[in-house]
């Protein structure tokens, strides 16, 4: 067999994203190409790393809100209906409470930045040292910042000078 | 940015203009000069500045920019005719290729073809010549600069050059400059514990005079939206200079030795007057902003880290070799960013007394 299928139908065949005869071709082609499976077990490898990788990053909860979860589960006074219900009352409870502390969570900014609406952003400071930086004739030479007087936050385009910068270890052009 | 005129130029401008004059004012052409006997590398720094002025070159360039556990290239192909015309076309990583800056004088258009759009930005200071002297001023006053030895660079013959630091004898950057023209072929710039901050290094260079005017041609492309990037002011003196933000400015009381502060610039970002402070040793750049808004800082989309000092909260995020620290004093809001580790930004944020 001399004829083999690229990375991109095994990525798709990975995620059950062909259509069902190239589905049901690839998989019979897999049964007979061992070059084939081996590419298809390196690409499920990298998959497996990315999704433990993600799974390592996962956003914490914030501890105050998990405080204030926790603080209206015990302030509820049980009723009557409560206590038939005892067993499933925390498994009601916290959902609601959660639902409610991430409504004030996003709803009031006073939680997230502590006092009022989020100021200027980071990637505009950065920005704007980088341009100076950069008129040192002895200075780095990097990317093109991309902030623009009308506010206009950067963006991915920005690459390393600005807000990506900032999750450099996900973008594109990492060495590792 | 309104920058300073420090006394101690003198130096640095009687340097500078010799190079000018004698070695290029009658020629522009590049010239041989004889290899430098002492390792005293001054006149070659200062010949280093002056070189884009009078050689025209076509080359690629790779960039490398040291985080905090990864590194990351920017590779950009660089035309330039001397005395002030640049273009820097991006060709890596995917995010940036098709993208171009051209830089004429004060002026710069970058152009993204992604976004079909051009900022025009506008920095007189850049083409300032007390602005550079100063620069060369500064660098003179808190470096040694050592000729450390030879090397060859995108196939040309070099110089290495070293800059030490006056105040701890470390090595804060090395230059490869080419013997026949000056111009920088490679630099590295190094953390204080050693390890590498950010590189550049020339992949290619060919010096030729022959590059057509169109490259330079800030026309924008048909469609293009045409948008306002940063201004800044001319040169003027500190600190009288400091413009008015609308309050009182706070400056640090503690800073690395050798950093003084060299410009200052108040922008109006989402009607708010922001305060910039910019500090340098003519290597390492230092910026602390300042508004009265009280608002935090917003990091949105970026893995920013809490921390604290003296007993306020701050947030801070690794940009490559850059550090951004934030935290909020009564009704102010501070940013200080640098190419200085946390724990130096840290010192410098617990001076910042209101």
């Amino acid at each position: 067999m001399n004829n083999h299928y690229d990375q991109d139908f095994l990525i798709d065949y990975l995620h059950g994203a062909l259509d069902s005869a190239t589905d049901a071709a690839l998989f019979t082609h897999l049964d007979a190409c061992s070059e084939c499976r081996a590419a298809l077990d390196v690409e499920a490898a990298i998959g497996d790393a990315l999704r433990s990788a993600a799974r390592s990053e996962a956003l914490e909860f914030p501890s105050m809100i998990k405080a204030r979860v926790w603080d209206a589960v015990r302030r509820q006074k049980p009723t009557l209906l409560d206590r038939l219900r005892s067993p499933w009352g925390p498994a009601i409870a916290v959902p609601i409470a959660a639902v409610v502390a991430l409504a004030a969570y996003f709803g009031t900014p006073v939680l997230r930045g502590g006092g009022t609406a989020p100021g200027i952003a980071a990637s505009y400071y950065l920005d704007q040292h980088n341009a100076q930086a950069t008129q040192n004739p002895l200075g780095p030479s990097v990317g093109p910042a991309v902030y623009t007087a009308e506010g206009t936050p950067a963006t991915a385009a920005s690459y390393i000078d600005t807000a990506d910068a900032a999750t450099l270890d996900n973008a594109q052009g990492a060495i590792r | 940015m309104r920058r300073r005129q420090p006394a101690r130029f003198a130096l640095a401008f009687a340097l500078l203009g010799l190079s000018t004059t004698t070695l290029y004012g009658a020629t522009p052409a590049p010239r041989v000069t004889p290899p430098v006997a002492s390792a005293d590398a001054r006149p070659l720094i200062v010949e280093a500045v002056a070189a884009p002025k009078h050689v025209s070159f076509v080359g690629q360039m790779s960039s490398i920019r040291s985080g905090t556990t990864q590194a990351f290239a920017v590779i950009q192909k660089v035309e330039h005719r001397a005395p002030d015309q640049t273009r820097r076309t991006y060709l890596a990583p995917r995010d940036l290729y098709g993208q171009f800056v051209i830089s004429r004088g004060a002026m710069s258009w970058g152009v993204d073809p992604g976004k079909r759009r051009v900022v025009v930005s506008e920095n007189k200071a850049a083409v300032d010549p007390v602005a550079v002297v100063d620069d060369i001023a500064l660098l003179d006053s808190n470096y040694r600069a050592v000729r450390t030895g030879a090397d060859d660079v995108a196939d040309r013959r070099t110089d290495v050059v070293d800059l030490v630091s006056r105040y701890t004898g470390e090595r804060a950057m090395r230059l490869w400059l080419d013997v026949e023209t000056h111009v920088v072929l490679a630099k590295e710039a190094y953390h204080s514990d050693g390890s590498l901050a950010w590189r550049t290094r020339f992949d290619d260079i060919r010096y030729t005079d022959a590059i057509p005017p169109q490259v330079f041609s800030e026309s924008p492309p048909s469609g293009f939206e045409m948008v306002r990037g940063h201004s800044y002011d001319q040169v003027q003196s500190l600190p009288s200079a400091v413009p008015d933000a609308g309050f009182r400015p706070i400056t640090p009381k503690f800073l690395p030795e050798g950093f003084s502060l060299v410009g200052a610039d108040v922008s109006t970002v989402k009607g708010t007057k922001n305060l910039h402070l910019f500090y340098s040793d003519g290597i390492r750049t230092l910026s602390l902003f300042e508004n009265a808004t009280g608002r935090a800082t917003d990091f949105s989309g970026m893995r920013a880290h809490s921390t604290t000092f003296d007993g306020h909260d701050a947030r801070y995020v690794h940009d490559g070799p850059t550090t951004l620290v934030a935290w909020r004093e009564h009704d102010l809001t501070f940013a200080v960013v640098g190419d200085l580790d946390l724990k130096e930004l840290l010192q410098i944020a617990t001076s910042v007394i209101p």
